[in-house]
């Protein structure tokens, strides 16, 4: 369901699915539930969520510069993976934003600020 | 419950096992390390090619050793030529599986003595680096776009179960000074360190936080053997033979990231599925030596809870404790693992197997445990942290 997923993307959405049967959630969206084979169907993925896990990259490829930050963050039922845009700790408050990246949309995270 | 019960016609035993060096940048080609381990493994069992009914092969990404069809390259090497022989992949769960599929041809009745082979060369195909093999593993639409590497997923992974089970760096660290000490006992050993310390590993360069130089293993080539054979011909070949009590494999979800990341899943469901075939329902108690799979420091511990030879969050404990020393209650990988001996992918796995068979025969030299052993346990993990293998043998 990729085309969903870019077409969600270009009207500044994030989407995932969720299972008829059982209720498991899927990123990226999928047809058919990993758990139980059941038919899913789309759900649009909550704006706010908090940081499961997160790495610090220092050794990478040519496309990145190091170091860099690579998180999974679960946005209402949704775990999702993502380059963060700053520094981040497990349990940080983050959102995901969609922007232009070397000309494709794709979505990042970035940290609520509480002030 | 997935694993249900399986109905097997023959006993099957291991009745001989075969290691090369690993290294870094070996001279042999992948045929001949892959017959070096052949050999070694038939000489314990004082058999030649010619006793041979079909062959098993197992390597993992065919890009390591730059040879599309690795396994009619390897076959030829490992004496499969003329035979019935077969490849297995399941990435790094690749070395456990061999003796698995191993078995399969002989608890059927197919065949009588079976040759199990794994090699693997990761020094000098891949350009301009090992990881980059791992470049086209990906799921196209969301990890793809995020480069990723291996030691970024697994960073991952071991920040989770660490932030879930309160583990700090320091009794992580503690695996790895264990297995790189234990593998001076090891004469395939290619990082034996006696003297590292706790304090080493947490100075060692950051390559991707949290995981550092001395929390992975290194890449090696390096090939493995063992000999499977019925029980009528293993009576025959010798008066020590290893039986394969239980064989378990499970493959999660390739979506890794929608997944409990501190718990092994793949792991508890391919152990259930080898503990019910083996009568195993107290793995604490009932195993005495294991090889849990330590491409990473975390690992041990993350798989150790999976195998249930911990409780959820207790392997660190028991680690701390000495426990999972070579002279402790339960021995975590005495041979001195992924970490000590080197990762030969698939050849790494196959070397648990065959130290498990040495462990159970006595025949372990320098690195036998202490107490008396009786069941072991090898275990490997592959794929996107989602193919668990895992094989009990006892005497
Ligand atoms: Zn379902």
């Amino acid at each position: 369901m990729s085309s969903e997923l870019f077409a969600a993307l270009k009207t500044g959405r994030l989407i995932g699915s969720r299972c008829k049967n059982c209720g498991r959630t899927h990123f990226p969206p999928a047809r058919r539930c990993a758990r139980c084979g059941g038919e899913m169907q789309l759900e649009e993925i909550p704006k706010r969520g908090v940081v499961l896990t997160f790495s610090e990259v220092y050794v990478s490829s040519p496309a990145f510069t190091p170091p860099y930050v690579v998180a999974i963050a679960q946005f209402g039922d949704f775990k999702v993976p993502g380059m963060a845009a700053d520094k981040v700790e497990i349990g940080d408050e983050v959102e995901w934003e969609v922007a232009d990246r070397h000309g494709n949309l794709w979505y990042f995270f970035r940290t609520v600020k509480h002030y | 419950m997935t694993s249900r019960n399986i109905n097997f016609k023959h006993r099957v035993a291991v009745v001989g096992a075969g290691l090369t060096l690993f290294r870094s940048k070996l001279l042999e080609t992948p045929q001949e390390l892959a017959w070096l381990a052949a050999k070694q493994a038939l000489d314990e069992a004082g058999l030649t090619l010619k006793d041979i009914d079909c062959v098993v092969i197992g390597s993992a990404p065919d890009a390591f050793d730059g040879v599309h069809m690795k396994g009619e390259y390897l076959a030829e090497g490992a004496g499969g030529i003329h035979k019935p022989a077969v490849r297995v992949f399941v990435g790094g769960a690749t070395g456990v599986f061999v003796p698995i599929a191993a078995w399969w041809h002989v608890a059927s009745g197919l065949c009588k003595k079976v040759l199990a082979v794994a090699e693997e060369k990761m020094s000098h195909a891949a350009r301009p680096h090992t990881q980059y093999v791992f470049r086209y593993i990906w799921d196209p639409i969301v990890e793809k776009p995020l480069n990723p590497n291996l030691i970024w997923i697994f960073a991952m992974e071991m920040h989770r179960y660490m932030y879930k089970c309160g583990v700090k760096k320091e009794d992580i660290a503690l695996v790895s000074v264990k297995n790189k000490r234990n593998a001076c006992g090891h004469p395939s050993a290619q990082l034996c360190m006696p003297d590292i310390t706790v304090d080493d590993v947490l100075k060692s360069e950051v390559l991707v936080w949290p995981v550092q130089l001395y929390d992975i293993s290194p890449t090696s080539d390096g090939a493995a053997a063992v000999v499977l054979a019925s029980e009528e011909e293993a009576r025959r070949i010798t008066d020590t033979p290893v039986w394969i009590k239980g064989i378990g494999w499970t493959l999660d979800t390739t979506h890794w990231t929608n997944r409990d990341l501190a718990y092994p899943e793949y792991v508890r469901r391919a152990a259930e599925m080898a503990y019910r075939m083996a009568g195993i329902d107290n793995p604490r108690k009932q195993i005495d030596v294991a090889e849990p799979y330590d491409p990473f420091d975390y690992k041990e511990l993350h798989h150790m809870e999976g195998l249930g030879l911990a409780k959820k969050c207790e392997a660190p404990v028991l680690t701390r404790e000495g426990v999972t020393q070579r002279d402790g209650d339960l021995p975590i990988n005495p041979s001195g693992g992924l970490l000590g001996i080197g990762n030969p992918i698939a050849a790494a796995g196959l070397m648990k197997v065959a130290e498990i068979f040495w462990q159970l025969r006595g025949e372990a030299g320098a690195r036998q445990v202490k107490k008396p052993v009786y069941t072991g346990l090898a275990q490997a993990w592959g794929d996107l942290m989602q193919a668990g293998t895992v094989i009990v043998m006892g005497v």
